[in-house]
């Protein structure tokens, strides 16, 4: 990382504060489905599938599509690296923050 | 703390305040502290001081964890049907790497509150113990309460210290005041998760179908 402009090395993906939170809620949980961070975020259907779609492209999201008795469920969870992406980007964010102090 | 970790921990808290939203889990530990007082008032009628000891110290340990468990499964059961098609499914991460570490934890933590407990308790009149009984778990409830963003929890907390404070300074006889400490506590779990349960359902509905 570049020490001078540490700013400019923040995962983007994750710096958009409705993937942050879906990424945080789903670092707290093993997994949720589409309607609870629906619910969570406060997003639109539209909005948060895209917001899952470009994590999932990242590789930082899994979606699995199943059935919950005979309603269809959409399950999320963070994969290894979006977990180890995560994590990352607190101690970044906690390392400039420091450094601002 | 800086501002933007603040708002990372109170998302993380408040997902993990999911497991509170439909107070079956208050309506669980309820029935359980209701049944530990139970085993006071039923080890009392048992004449015999071994069957009665053992009664306590095997078979309260025994009711805590074989009804842990049971009750555990049968919360997670009624949230498939109750809470997960009207407010989403979250399912919560298992470290199984430390889960014997955690086991460990909750013994270590559970025997340093005897000890605590019984010192605080030997320095004061028997009159007190349910009072110290009171604070003790006040301070358990008000961990869980702030650890998990729910602060009717703080209300309990209260509520359990003056349940404790009364029945010291009634003090009925015999194990009576463990008997009421324990069903009064566990009492107040079963409001607090009724009355919780009572305005999830009215405020929530089932989502049939949701176009994603």
């Amino acid at each position: 990382m570049n020490d001078k402009q540490p700013i400019f090395d923040v995962d983007r993906i994750l710096h958009e504060p409705a993937r942050l939170m879906i990424t945080t809620i789903l670092y707290t949980a093993e997994e949720a489905d589409f309607l609870f961070l629906l619910q969570q975020t406060g997003l639109t259907k539209g909005n948060l599938s895209a917001h899952l779609s470009k994590l999932e492209k990242e590789d930082y999201v899994e979606i699995e599509k199943t059935y919950r008795g005979k309603v269809p469920q959409t399950l999320c969870r963070l994969t290894k690296t979006g977990r180890k992406a995560f994590e990352d980007y607190r101690r970044q964010l906690n390392k400039i923050l420091k450094e601002m102090k | 703390m800086n501002q933007e970790n603040l708002n990372i921990n109170e998302i993380m808290r408040n997902t993990k305040k999911y497991w509170y939203v439909d107070g079956l889990s208050e309506l669980a530990g309820g029935v359980l502290i209701v049944m530990i007082g139970v085993t006071y008032y039923l080890s009392s009628l048992i004449p015999n001081v071994v069957v009665r000891s053992l009664m306590l110290g095997l078979g309260q340990p025994v009711i805590i964890i074989f009804g842990s468990v049971l009750i555990g499964k049968a919360v997670k059961k009624i949230k498939e049907t109750l809470t997960y098609p009207r407010t989403g499914y979250l399912s919560f991460r298992r470290q199984k790497s430390k889960k014997v570490s955690r086991v460990l934890f909750i013994i270590i933590f559970a025997i340093a509150v005897s000890v605590m407990v019984g010192f605080v308790a030997s320095n004061l009149p028997d009159q007190f113990i349910p009072l110290v009984v009171g604070l003790f778990m006040s301070i358990l409830i008000i961990f869980i309460g702030y650890q998990n963003n729910v602060p009717r929890f703080y209300l309990i907390a209260v509520l359990t210290v003056g349940l404790g404070l009364l029945i010291s300074l009634w003090y009925p006889e015999g194990v009576l005041p463990f008997v009421f400490m324990f069903v009064g506590s566990g009492i107040l779990w079963l409001i607090s998760g009724g009355w919780t349960l009572f305005n999830y359902l009215r405020n929530t509905n089932p989502v049939e179908v949701l176009d994603e």
